[in-house]
């Protein structure tokens, strides 16, 4: 055959060889050998070589036993594992295999991936405390400024010299502090006095307030003034503290810090989010508050945990120990969230403080940090148990070591937020200090009136008594709207009328709160927290909105 | 019963938490694959434990494979993986020239295997024949380049068709067959230097040179 008509390919030639080829093709080569000798040749050649190498035979001697024994093992191993799969290799056998399998082609996970950037800034973006994302959490000085000229209202005069207190308030949107939470029936609150009276007194206070309201900054200058005063002292405030820190004294720091970093908030399910992330908030803001009026020659200024990240979270001299304890359960956080929350051992304020509950938190009282420990490695005993206080320093706060409240700090008015380990960077005079000197100054003239009244209301709070507690918040804010805890009055009051489910009211004083604080983002925040949470109680669960009857709250707490 | 299931529903049920398939499985297909790797390395001892990787692989990725191919062509691409990696790895040590094998098989004379064979004395049975070519035909494959290597064995000895291999190796349907037909020409150049042709490779053809030879 010639080498135009020579059609057939060796490769076609070796399909022929190997039987790879239809019966038709395979008739078609076998006739084309037998007329091309050029073929023939080589179709021999192959043979040839394949008569010799299948003296080879196909498999040789089996591998050992061991390798065998070895293999099964594994293989039994590994089945076992298989044959009780977790929870993710449930998911992703269903993934791979089942109808959502698209859900894992490229397209769908660019999809995703863009569906879970947009849903999560949506969602921090409408979670987030007002005035969180516009201005640094570390910049308190929109609750200390005191540009508002309020009206004067006076309820509840406090009495003269009445003690500054360390009075650790609970998150937002918490409940009490003892007790097991039911969302489904609120929490488990006594009102102190009827309802109708709570009510018309709120009304009361809400006129004044607003009228309060109605009267803005004098002027904006001002307000301006105040705010960078205050975030100067602050900024002064937070170097000094975290010099002292890295020198070797951040045990002091660390055991004045008033809230065990271990504490958390989890409640998701039906309100629909995890406070865990963002949640964390709330805890800060609960634990600047619940810092209390520590140290007694702190200056004014809402120093606040909010932005613990960036600044030493305020010291809690009067705050031994607070600690929320959520159970979060499986599910559903609505359906059954335990909260235990310590009462910080403190000194009774008023007679209507309740004495504090022991928790299994009472143990935990400021575990010592890395700062602790390798702090107290350098610190003298004199430093130690010098004027700032150490952990262990306190006993005499202890209620139950002394019944009876310290005596009124000689200096200026405990702040809230102000921690004990600053005493150390107050105590170099520099300009910065001696301006917040003077603020605290000014601000001790309205701390005789909202101190008691803030304690009060704490006390009420812890015991329950929600209605009261919220009557004594807003009496407090009333009393004292420039003092620097005033929005956390108003927090407070919220937090409690929500956890009431009164709403309504809740949404009056939040109203008051951002027009007349509109720059205290970590009470803005908590407020709002304890809004949305409640308002999702109440579209899940529209009982939950109510305040169950005290021997409902019983049985279901038992 | 299970050991007439298809390998596809064997690996599923192995998947699935099944040991015993999996056992079945290795008894079905260890030998055939240690087979190829001992081609393929030319080293028993080496083989073992490559064998034992390539199942061990197979134990591991259970969970990720998906019958989209047969279970062999699956399994043969890990061994063929495998071993291409130890060769890259590891030289390997190269066969002696044929010159040698044959005194290392109690040949003192050192006669290539051709000549022994074709002076094979009248005597000589099949495993006496067998005993002097196959180190011969195992030293001629192990000649051959990997790529043309590997297609040979897979296609002569694993009986896998050359699409299949085409879909282990990773290359074209053609090149394997290029490949295949620079293994078959190679081995004949090989066999036909150590005098070894397929006339006598033939059971027939050397029972003929053993008459011929006792009648010479």
């Amino acid at each position: 055959m010639s080498a135009q008509t020579h059609i057939v390919s060796e490769e076609r030639l070796l399909d022929f060889l190997y039987g790879e080829l239809p019966a038709t093709a395979a008739a078609e080569i076998s006739e084309h050998v037998k007329t091309c000798p050029q073929c023939t040749a080589t179709l021999e050649g192959y043979r040839s070589t394949r008569r010799v190498m299948r003296q080879l035979p196909p498999e040789v001697d089996a591998p050992p036993a061991r390798v065998t024994d070895a293999l099964l093992a594994e293989a039994r191993k590994a089945a076992a594992a298989r044959a009780q799969p977790g929870l993710l290799d449930r998911v992703y056998e269903w993934l791979r295999g089942g109808p959502a399998r698209f859900l894992l082609t490229p397209t769908f996970a660019v999809a995703g991936a863009l569906a879970l950037v947009v849903g999560g800034s949506y969602l921090v973006l409408s979670y987030a405390p007002r005035g969180e994302l516009t201005r640094p959490a570390a910049t308190p000085a929109p609750e200390a400024a005191p540009a508002f000229a309020p009206a004067p209202v006076a309820l509840a005069p406090a009495p003269a010299g009445a003690p500054v207190t360390a009075v650790p308030m609970p998150a937002l949107g918490s409940p009490p502090e003892t007790g097991t939470y039911k969302p489904g029936a609120g929490f488990a609150a006594e009102p102190a006095m009827p309802a109708a009276e709570e009510r018309e007194r709120f009304a009361v206070l809400n006129k004044r307030m607003k009228a309060a309201v109605r009267e803005e900054p004098a002027t904006l200058d001002e307000a301006k003034e105040s705010a960078a005063r205050a975030r100067s002292e602050l900024e002064g405030k937070r170097k000094a503290a975290e010099m002292r820190r890295l020198a070797g004294g951040g045990g002091d720091m660390a055991a004045s810090t008033g809230l065990d970093s271990s504490a958390g908030v989890g409640v998701g399910g039906a309100v629909g989010r995890d406070i865990g992330g963002s949640g964390s908030l709330g805890v800060a803001s609960s634990a600047s508050r619940g810092s209390g009026p520590a140290s007694p020659s702190a200056p004014s200024g809402a120093i606040s945990l909010h932005a613990f990240a960036e600044q030493p979270k305020p010291a809690a001299e009067g705050l031994e120990s607070s600690k929320l304890n959520v159970d979060l359960r499986e599910k559903d956080a609505e359906k059954s969230v335990d909260v235990v929350l310590a009462a910080p051992p403190r000194p009774a304020p008023a007679a209507a403080a309740p004495p504090p509950v022991p928790t299994e938190v009472a143990s935990e009282e400021k575990k010592p940090g890395f700062f602790d420990s390798f702090g107290a490695l350098f610190r003298s005993p004199e430093r130690q148990s010098g004027g700032q206080v150490a952990r262990g320093d306190r006993p005499a706060e202890s209620p139950s070591a002394s019944p009876a409240p310290p005596p009124p700090p000689p200096a200026a008015p405990a702040d809230a937020s102000e921690s004990t380990s600053y005493a150390a960077a107050k105590q170099a005079p520099s300009a910065k200090n001696e301006a917040a000197s003077t603020r605290a100054q000014a601000e001790q003239k309205q701390a005789p009136a909202f101190e008691p009244l803030y304690a009060r209301a704490e006390a009420a709070r812890r015991a329950g008594r929600l209605e009261e507690a919220a009557r004594l918040y807003r009496e407090a804010y009333v009393a004292a709207p420039d003092h620097a805890r005033a929005p956390w009055a108003l927090a407070g009051e919220i937090e409690c009328l929500a956890a009431l489910g009164r709403l309504a009211d809740a949404d009056e004083s939040n109203a008051v709160l951002n027009a007349r604080y509109p720059k205290a983002a970590e009470s803005i925040g908590a407020a709002d927290r304890a809004l949305r949470m409640n308002r999702a109680k109440a579209r899940v669960m529209p009982d939950a909105a109510q305040p169950a009857a005290p021997a409902s709250i019983e049985e279901q707490s038992h | 019963v299970q050991t007439e299931q298809p390998d596809d529903t064997l690996m599923r049920r192995f998947r699935e938490g099944d040991a015993p398939a999996f056992e079945v499985l290795l008894k079905r297909h260890q030998r055939a694959v240690f087979s190829f790797i001992v081609r393929m390395v030319g080293d028993r001892t080496r083989a073992e434990d490559l064998l034992q990787e390539t199942f061990l692989r197979v134990i591991r990725g259970a969970a990720e494979w998906e019958q989209k191919a047969k279970f062999t062509t699956w399994l043969y691409t890990i061994a063929r993986n495998i071993c291409v990696d130890a060769m890259r790895r590891e030289s390997f040590r190269k066969a002696d020239s044929l010159d040698r094998v044959a005194p290392s098989d109690g040949d003192p004379d050192g006669a290539p295997v051709g000549d022994a064979m074709a002076g094979a004395a009248v005597g000589a049975d099949r495993a006496a024949y067998n005993a002097r070519v196959r180190p011969a035909l195992e030293q001629a494959l192990q000649r051959l380049p990997a790529e043309q290597r590997e297609v040979f064995v897979l296609r002569e000895y694993s009986g896998a068709p050359f699409k299949e291999i085409a879909e282990m190796t990773g290359v074209p349907e053609n090149t394997v067959k290029s490949r295949m037909r620079y293994a078959l020409e190679g081995l004949r150049k090989a066999l036909e230097a150590m005098g070894i042709t397929g006339d006598m490779a033939d059971d027939d053809e050397v029972a003929a040179a053993a008459v011929r030879t006792v009648g010479g």
